[in-house]
């Protein structure tokens, strides 16, 4: 039942177990119905409105230094890996000052990830990008902003795999 | 005889058909993307669905910055074999029906009466 449990609040549901002695015992799954809704992490990197899955964001973290000095970064007595999102989105350029680190934890690899500014969390409703995108493997989908302007969802375990 | 719309894209002259257009913008903001084909220019919002935008100029190879002042999407919506109904645009730069579009009369002619 524990793996289920986990499993379930994976997908963001709930379990819920009712006994009564002679009658017997109702486990109710309570699963949502379109996994395209999702909490994310609303941040600027360069020209682009990035959506970062909030159930894969640990902390978030503000420092102040140069690229050079911050190649790996101590976080809970652990040394972790530090990616330069603006420079995956985009070779041609780098970060120089950093500001804001995210520290992500997904499929038991943590690791941070530098971005320019973190504007808030963001209740998405992700939309495939089409099948012209089909070589696209950092980013997982896009969705529509309030004020209608488009934010490109990234999937973190491909961030990961880019090095 | 079937209805097309004609448009010049960096002196070349195009057309489609009239059914598959379903509709020219030009205020549509494009969104870019990065890591992805040199010919694909971003996305767009368009009414709640997530649209690609292509540059035909670079999907075909004949790119010319000298025409990015009049630039008019239009969005084609085809058909194929995986999907019942996709939609693309076309990143034109240079349209031919300007008078038309901005008196609001749906741009379409013969192909066959065009000299």
């Amino acid at each position: 039942m524990d793996i289920v449990k986990k499993e379930i609040s994976e997908l963001r549901g709930e379990i819920d177990i009712t006994s009564e002695k002679f009658l017997g015992t109702s486990v109710t799954l309570k699963l949502p119905l379109t996994l395209s809704i999702i909490d994310t992490l609303f941040v600027k990197i360069d020209k682009w409105q990035i959506l970062i899955p909030l159930s894969a964001v640990l902390v978030c973290k503000r420092i102040n230094l140069s690229i050079e000095k911050i190649r790996n970064l101590e976080f809970e007595n652990k040394i972790l890996s530090i990616f330069d999102l603006r420079k995956i989105l985009n070779p041609n350029t780098r970060t120089e000052f950093v500001k804001q680190i995210v520290i992500i934890s997904s499929n038991k690899r943590c690791f941070g990830i530098i971005v320019d500014e973190i504007i808030s969390e963001h209740q998405a409703v992700i939309k495939p990008l089409g099948h012209l995108h089909k070589n696209q493997k950092i980013l997982s989908g896009a969705s529509i902003l309030g004020d209608e302007t488009l934010a490109l969802v990234i999937d973190v375990n491909a961030i990961y795999k880019t090095e | 005889m079937q209805n097309y719309t004609i448009f010049l894209v960096n002196e070349r002259l195009f057309a489609i058909k009239v059914n598959n257009i379903v509709k020219a913008t030009r205020d549509n903001k494009i969104f870019p993307i990065p890591k992805d084909y040199d010919f694909i220019e971003g996305i767009i919002n368009f009414s709640g669905s997530i649209i690609t935008v292509i540059d035909i100029c670079k999907k075909f190879d004949f790119y010319n910055n000298n025409y990015k002042n009049n630039t008019l999407l239009i969005l084609v919506a085809y058909k194929n074999s995986d999907q019942n109904s996709n939609l693309l645009i076309f990143h034109i730069y240079k349209y031919f029906f300007i008078y038309l579009i901005f008196n609001n009369i749906t741009f379409k002619m013969y192909i066959q009466n065009y000299k």
